[in-house]
């Protein structure tokens, strides 16, 4: 009898073991790979090979008209040679399901919030998040809007290329990541690409301060709030010099009401603020200022670093066109590159199109709300975020037609619907803007391929081969009037709400400026006289450093803009030293001190990896930031704000120095700027002397390295600790996890000559050459050459592995 | 010779059905085999383990080659900071210890129902 106990225990062990390694139970609140399937070597994380990689196959393919041809080069860039656009989409989405199927699979379901469901209990939050803002809903509409377009059956070759690849794959080839998390990947639609676009759009135009500056609008009232938070900066250099006077056509446009400011304290929100840093640099200089007397454009967008990269490099050629640059995977087209003609790329635009308005409710259970006086009942959306080892969390989040109510509070009075552009229903076929700049000759058919561009709204940037170089604030844009969407505002009026757009044509753009060149680095669109209202997050420094040189450069080759790509200067610093210089001499800091605050008096504001100034400097500019606002820091304890910008700062240190933000609330007396200068001088070079006596590294690139995370952060798969040059307001903007994600240079010679470098690799296989393989160049700052004329025979020559599509016959 | 008949077939069976079956086949294999060779617990448990472990770790080590990056470093880094071999070893000894459990519950299984009769 005690032998069939012992029995039925050793079985049930057993049993549960079995479980536990094929993932079918969990005894951890996050979910452990399932170690027996993941380990099996028959079919598990051993047998995510490279082979493939390196395999030439010839595969029949139903869907194509015609043979196409896909050679990778000596760095796994694929080179697609096809007979039409159609085919050349097919092949796009095969090779990037080829080689980055789980990234286009992990941001489908982190934009959609579907997280949880791979990962377990650790991502709840950030799918709420994704659904509570809708991103799942604004996915939906974009196809909704496509589908009505004549052209979108282009697009869908893309997806038909990806579920090509898909449908090819024996589960045992799933790539690793697939594996680890237990999953398998679906077929992908037209939705998923809709969906890894919007998370784009989510990091390029998804914030809004509006929570913030309500807080603050309450806590300071308008004086202080107007003093603090300026929203024009005495010197302005906007990305669109104005060179004749905008039309005052905008007057006459309905706006909606002003003044309906909802002004109370909302205190905490559920969902953090993002994506600092994130910006981009492009310029281009035209043939009065190169060497060959033929425009360059150049362009380097700075996101987050990821492993895989956020890009995808490709080359495409059909008889129509001759493309090369690089796509967002999972989505098809060339985001930035060039042809044979012109070149294009894109920086963000920060103008805000996400407004919070405040529901008034009209029930307890807040089913329905006020609108215009009237009762409308809200549409209800259940959404069941999928918890892998975990239970299903059910949110319903409530529509109206400002859009979802996005924050809630526990007694209803301040639950905020999110009104943000991305959720709208596109009237035009935004999806082929990145088809169509492929095969753009001029500025013309530029013009015309990009017009239906809707959101993220871009800074697009252009360059020809005939002379032209151009820049257009180009997206859809709500007509506002200072200060709409600046504050959380009413949600009972409709007349709150947007009543117009801004016509494409008073975008703020130009043609062949004067100047000799173009550029944006996020800074404001236009000047002040542009009639409309613009708000949001607007870059202060990059752009001065850019169009600095740009002003003084001439003879230019593509070295020059390599080397201008890498420039860490940061006027931030500048300004800061040359004041803080004035106010508090050498004598004036502890003894201790002295050598130290000089050596800093007399660094050239270059933020290098092997210099030790960037991280004094740093450590000054946080100390006076702290003790300046020293008040709000306690107030942000209990409520949502933002701090003033740093430019604001050195402004008060500049103009008003006996502000009364500058006193410290801690001490009895009355401090002054200078106090606060000398104070926070002190205080950070003791702490930059006791670090570096404690023995940690105190160069700029050991103090404050990069880290390239693989998207779920597995530190295996990632490479951290990355000394790198540069600074969020360097041109070289680069900064904890994200930088200069493309560096691209392009002279439009007669004979168009590319180069360029990311810091990832191609394949999304952790265990490939091909996976980081370009990030030494990248930190080197070397580009390699863009093979866009050679000729299939060429490439073959050197390639690894070749894949032919044949149609099916 | 028993024991290393019993090995030879866990070891050849679970090579072969591996390539076709999900990965818990190394246990159905060693159940079997015990239930058939009427293994004592502790030949069961052993012989399975050795068998699984072999064309576990063995398979593992010749893929390992198949990779830019030796996946068995790349697991050594996953697994937390333990050597490539360490991740060989781990792998051999997670078939091997499911299978080794499998064994001998089979030979055992096999000992009780004769008990019965």
């Amino acid at each position: 009898m005690l032998q069939r106990i012992f029995y039925g225990i050793v079985l049930l062990i057993t049993i549960v073991l079995y479980l536990f390694l094929n993932g079918n139970i969990h005894f951890t609140k996050d979910p452990l790979p399932p170690m027996g399937k993941f380990l099996n070597p028959f079919g598990g994380a051993w047998t995510s090979d490279t082979r493939s990689e390196k395999t030439s196959q010839v595969l029949n393919m139903s869907g194509l008209k015609d043979k196409v041809e896909i050679i990778y080069d000596e760095r796994h860039i694929p080179h697609i040679y096809a007979q039409n656009m159609e085919d050349a989409l097919f092949a796009q989405g095969y090779i990037e399901a080829q080689n980055r199927l789980f990234q286009m699979e992990f941001l489908a379901k982190a934009a959609a919030g579907e997280l949880s469901s791979i990962i377990g209990p650790k991502t709840i939050e950030i799918d709420l998040e994704k659904r509570r803002r809708g991103m799942k809903f604004a996915a939906e509409n974009s196809v909704k809007g496509w589908e009505k377009t004549e052209d979108y059956n282009k697009a869908y070759r893309y997806v038909d290329g990806v579920n090509a690849y898909i449908q090819s794959l024996n589960p045992k080839d799933y790539p690793i990541e697939f594996k680890l998390f237990d999953f398998e990947p679906q077929d992908w639609t037209a939705l998923k690409s809709a969906l890894v676009f919007k998370q784009m759009s989510l990091t390029l135009a998804g914030r809004n301060d509006d929570l913030e500056n309500t807080n603050l609008l309450y806590h300071l009232g308008s004086d202080d709030f107007a003093m603090l938070y300026p929203e024009k900066q005495s010197v302005e250099n906007p990305v669109i010099p104005t060179e004749k006077p905008y039309t005052t056509d905008a007057l006459n446009i309905y706006r909606q009401d002003s003044g309906a400011a909802y002004i109370a304290p909302i205190l905490k929100s559920h969902f953090e603020n993002r994506n600092k840093g994130i910006g981009s640099n492009s310029w281009g200089v035209s043939g009065k200022k190169t060497a060959t007397g033929k425009p360059i454009f150049c362009n380097d967008p700075h996101l987050n670093l990821g492993l895989p990269s956020i890009w995808f490099e490709l080359h495409i050629h059909t008889p129509e066109f001759n493309a090369y640059g690089v796509s967002f995977p999972g989505f098809p087209g060339i985001m930035i590159g060039f042809n044979e003609h012109i070149a294009w790329g894109e920086t963000n635009v920060g103008q805000d199109v996400e407004d919070l308005f405040h529901i008034q409710w009209a029930d307890q259970a807040r089913s329905k709300y006020i609108l215009d006086g009237k009762e409308k009942p809200a549409m209800f959306r259940v959404e069941e975020v999928k918890v892998k080892g975990g239970k299903s969390v059910i949110d319903t989040i409530k529509y109206t037609d400002w859009g979802p109510v996005y924050h809630t509070s526990d007694d209803g009075k301040n639950d905020l619907a999110m009104r943000w552009l991305c959720h709208d229903i596109p009237n035009t076929d935004e999806y082929n803007t990145f088809i169509d700049a492929m095969k753009c000759k001029s500025y013309d058919d530029y013009l015309k391929a990009t017009s239906n561009y809707n959101t993220p709204a871009q800074n697009f940037g252009f360059a020809c081969n005939n002379g032209d170089i151009a820049l257009r604030v180009n997206g859809k844009f709500p007509a506002k009037s200072e200060p709409d969407g600046k504050f959380v505002e009413y949600g009972n009026k409709s007349s709150n709400n947007w009543q117009a757009w801004i016509p494409r044509d008073q975008n703020p753009q130009i043609l062949n400026p004067e100047r000799g060149f173009i550029s944006s680095a996020n800074q404001v669109s236009a000047d002040k006289t542009y009639p409309y209202y613009f708000t949001g997050k607007f870059e202060r420094y990059r752009n001065r450093s850019v169009n600095d040189k740009l002003e003084k450069m001439s003879g230019i080759t593509p070295d020059d803009m390599k080397r201008m790509q890498q420039d860490a200067f940061s006027y931030k610093a500048s300004d800061f030293i040359q004041t803080i210089k004035t106010v508090v001499t050498s004598d004036q800091v502890n003894k201790n001190h002295k050598a130290l605050y000089e050596a800093l008096l007399n660094w050239n504001y270059h933020y290098k990896a092997a210099s030790e100034m960037p991280v004094v400097f740093d450590l000054v500019y946080k100390k006076i930031s702290a003790n300046t606002w020293d008040e709000l820091s306690a107030l942000k304890e209990k409520m949502d704000i933002r701090m003033p910008e740093d430019w604001r700062l050195l402004e008060l240190i500049q103009k008003d120095p006996t502000n009364k933000y500058f006193d410290l609330k801690k001490t009895s007396q009355i401090e002054q700027a200078k106090d606060i200068i000398l104070l926070s001088l002190n205080e950070a070079m003791d702490d930059f002397t006791k670090q570096k006596k404690e023995g940690k590294s105190m160069t700029w690139g050991g103090y404050k390295p990069l880290h390239i995370y693989h998207m779920t952060r597995i530190p295996a798969f990632s490479r951290m600790d990355i000394p790198a040059d540069g600074c969020p307001d360097a041109i070289n903007a680069t900064g904890f996890s994200f930088g200069p994600s493309w560096r691209m240079v392009i002279s439009l010679e007669e004979k168009v000559k590319g180069y360029a470098v990311y810091p990832g690799g191609q394949s999304g296989n952790p265990a490939s050459q091909y996976y980081n393989n370009m990030i030494d160049a990248w930190i080197k700052g070397e580009y390699y050459d863009l093979n866009i004329h050679a000729k299939a025979d060429e490439i073959r020559s050197k390639s690894h592995a070749t894949i032919t599509l044949n149609p099916q016959s | 010779m028993k024991s290393l008949s019993l090995i030879v077939t866990i070891a050849v069976l679970t090579f072969v059905l591996s390539h076709f079956l999900p990965w818990w086949i190394c246990g159905i294999v060693s159940f079997v085999a015990c239930y058939l060779w009427k293994t004592n617990g502790f030949v069961g448990f052993t012989a399975s383990l050795l068998a699984v472990f072999m064309v576990w770790y063995g398979k593992a080590f010749f893929t390992n080659q198949n990779f830019d990056t030796p996946m068995s470093s790349l697991l050594g880094a996953l697994l937390g900071n333990v050597s490539g071999g360490a991740s060989l070893f781990l792998t051999g000894l997670v078939g091997g210890i499911a299978a080794g459990l499998a064994g001998w519950l089979g030979g055992w299984t096999r000992k009780l129902s004769t008990q019965k009769q």
